[in-house]
């Protein structure tokens, strides 16, 4: 075997869609091995992820709106919601984004000792575009409905915002799971689900409008456990709830922030399992 | 091939700061004030050389060293102290460059793909290894030829038996042809037919290509049946680094008889005697400082003889020796 080549970051990056493809045909065969089962599977992602909104939906319904938000502004925020959920579950299955499990489990190795940056791996290992898929596609549906009743009129411009935010949604969640996941590297047995608690909170919460509360609940709803970049915070600024007290890059911003906590408490507790390695080993939820 | 070692590691220190928990509810609120560290010292100054090539078996008690190597080699962990430098990198800095050139098997874990087929692993590894298609035909057509693939080639692998798994993991590490090859515990739990062949495949896979393998095991006489030279640490320490002739000779010429008599066991001096099992009677004897003859002399003045053979101890039973004098000194140290 030839000395291998130091290669640039680009090159890595131009890894990323064959990568997809992989994970697209893996996923593709696990489908069709059992169609019945898949079919029953997705059928029930497709009701249960929206269906974490419908206390939400059914209090609109029943008041005429929420506050200021109309019945199909609420929607549109669930659907967003939904979306959002979707996809975390299309591009990071596998407990990629429940990442204190790898960790307190010690599954960290597998990927360390692949020969790929560690972000590559995390970025494309949890790729299952159609076992997941199914809240992408109910996300999807609820988004048109409500779009449909809502008085916008999207344009190019609109739709570029509202993908901005939707990425920014999905960042600003992965963020904080792996900045609260990161304790696991101190604390692998006490931490291993903290990105379950993390993630649970989140999607309790981001179903709701959360106007009304005040400033430093809100604040710790956005930049703590930002259940308010899920779907309310960009919602509010696609929409103009609120006027420009919204603007559209808010939920952008936020997520950067919380990007840039999620990398430097992923750095930190990798330094210190290069330090101390880890005691445990469970293969529970390793690659499957 | 370049003539320089393919692993050195060069005073290595590592230590773990554990906390120590209490027991009962006022000491975990004591400690919880004012904790309690124990250090371990798992490795205390290594040196260790490894050339290219070479088949290397690292043993111990447990606690004694051999996980923390084994990560250091495979660039899981990092060095308190000391270097680290494997096929000419330092596993830690030049991650990408090290990983892509060594293989890895964990005995007790897997890295195939819980519900897909053995196929789709390969699949998964050559894209991520990025690997040549041609480079990828070639080894997987060798691997499968060695290890027998194909009959569990569309098999997912939560079907596969221990030994089936095990194969499969051992070509996964395989696949990119590595330089080097780190295998922790590869026969953990095999049966005797899965332990030759993976055992037979790793002696072939040297032969072939010059592999460099690092190996770890509990189990001693698969280490001798593969390794030619072991390492033995003991509390972070080498505590024998040679050939295994070389250690069996530390202990003395231990050697086993076996004899069957007409009667009940004969009374030998200068052997112990062990046990009698389905009629034939085992004693040790330390063949340096008496001989054969002078044994069955003493034991046909007793009864007669019907059978005997003579054999070396198992390798386990020398180990086992070694580690109980190890252990007395330490306690006489202490």
């Amino acid at each position: 075997m030839g000395e291998p080549r130091v290669r640039s970051t680009w090159w890595y990056v131009a890894r990323v869609p064959a990568r997809y493809a992989l994970g697209f045909r893996m996923d593709l065969a696990f489908v069709l091995r059992s169609p019945g089962l898949a079919a029953y599977y997705l059928t029930l992602d497709a009701i249960l992820t929206p269906a974490a909104g419908a206390a939400t939906f059914l209090l609109a319904e029943r008041l005429s709106g929420i506050g200021a938000w109309s019945v199909a502004q609420v929607t549109f925020l669930l659907g967003y919601a939904t979306l959002v959920e979707g996809i975390l579950s299309v591009a990071f299955t596998y407990n990629v984004s429940h990442v204190s499990r790898r960790i307190g489990r010690g599954q960290l190795d597998h990927l360390l000792v692949q020969p790929q940056p560690l972000w590559l791996s995390l970025v494309s290992e949890g790729f299952a575009p159609l076992s997941g898929g199914a809240a992408v596609l109910a996300g999807i549906v609820i988004l048109s409905w409500s779009i449909a009743h809502l008085p916008v009129m999207p344009d190019p411009v609109w739709w570029g915002l509202f993908l901005a935010n939707l990425g920014a949604s999905v960042v600003a969640i992965l963020g904080a799971m792996f900045a609260w996941s990161s304790l696991a590297f101190w604390a692998p047995v006490a931490a291993e689900e903290v990105a379950t608690n993390v993630h649970e909170a989140l999607t309790s919460l981001g179903v709701f409008p959360l106007d009304g509360l005040g400033g430093p609940l809100a604040a710790g709803l956005v930049a703590v456990v930002p259940a308010g970049l899920v779907a309310w915070l960009p919602a509010r600024a696609l929409l103009g709830i609120g006027g420009a007290m919204t603007p559209t890059w808010a939920t952008p911003a936020a997520a950067a922030g919380l990007a840039i906590v999620g990398a430097v408490a992923f750095r930190a507790g990798l330094r210190q399992y290069r330090k101390v390695g880890s005691s445990r080993y469970t293969d529970f939820g390793h690659r499957r | 091939m370049s003539d320089e070692p393919a692993v050195v590691l060069r005073d290595v220190w590592k230590t773990y700061r554990l906390r120590e928990r209490g027991t009962s509810p006022r000491e975990v609120l004591a400690r919880l004030v004012r904790p309690r560290i124990r250090v371990v010292e798992a490795l205390r100054g290594i040196n260790l050389s490894i050339a290219r090539g070479e088949i290397v078996a690292v043993a111990g008690p447990n606690g004694a060293g051999k996980s923390t190597t084994v990560k250091l080699l495979s660039g899981l962990l990092a060095p308190d102290t000391g270097t680290v430098v494997a096929l000419g990198c330092d596993p830690i800095r030049d991650r990408l460059r090290y990983v892509s050139r060594i293989g890895v098997c964990f005995g007790q874990r897997t890295e195939l793909w819980w519900d897909h087929p053995v196929a789709s692993s390969f699949d998964w590894k050559r894209v991520v290894w990025n690997l040549p298609r041609l480079q990828y035909d070639r080894s997987l057509g060798a691997l499968t030829e060695m290890l027998g693939l194909r009959d569990i080639w569309r098999v997912p692998a939560r079907e596969l038996s221990l030994g089936q798994k095990m194969r499969a993991d051992l070509a996964l590490a395989l696949l990119p042809e590595p330089d080097l090859v780190i295998l922790d515990e590869p026969t953990v739990g095999l049966d005797v037919l899965a332990k030759r062949d993976v055992l037979d495949f790793c002696r072939e896979i040297n032969r072939v290509r010059r592999v460099t393998i690092v190996v770890t095991s509990h189990d001693l006489s698969d280490l001798e049946a593969l390794a030619g030279r072991i390492v033995m640490v003991h509390q972070g320490q080498v505590a024998f680094d040679g050939q295994f002739d070389r250690l069996r000779a530390t202990v003395g010429l231990q050697r086993r008889l076996r004899l069957v008599t007409s009667g009940p066991a004969p009374v030998l001096q200068d052997a112990a005697f062990l046990e009698t099992r389905d009629g034939a009677h085992e004693y040790a004897y330390d063949a340096g400082a008496t001989t054969l003859p002078s044994l069955l002399a003493q034991a046909e003045a007793q009864a007669t003889i019907l059978d005997v053979e003579t054999h070396r101890p198992p390798i386990d039973d020398v180990i086992a020796t070694l580690y109980a004098s190890w252990h007395a000194r330490d306690a006489r140290g202490r």
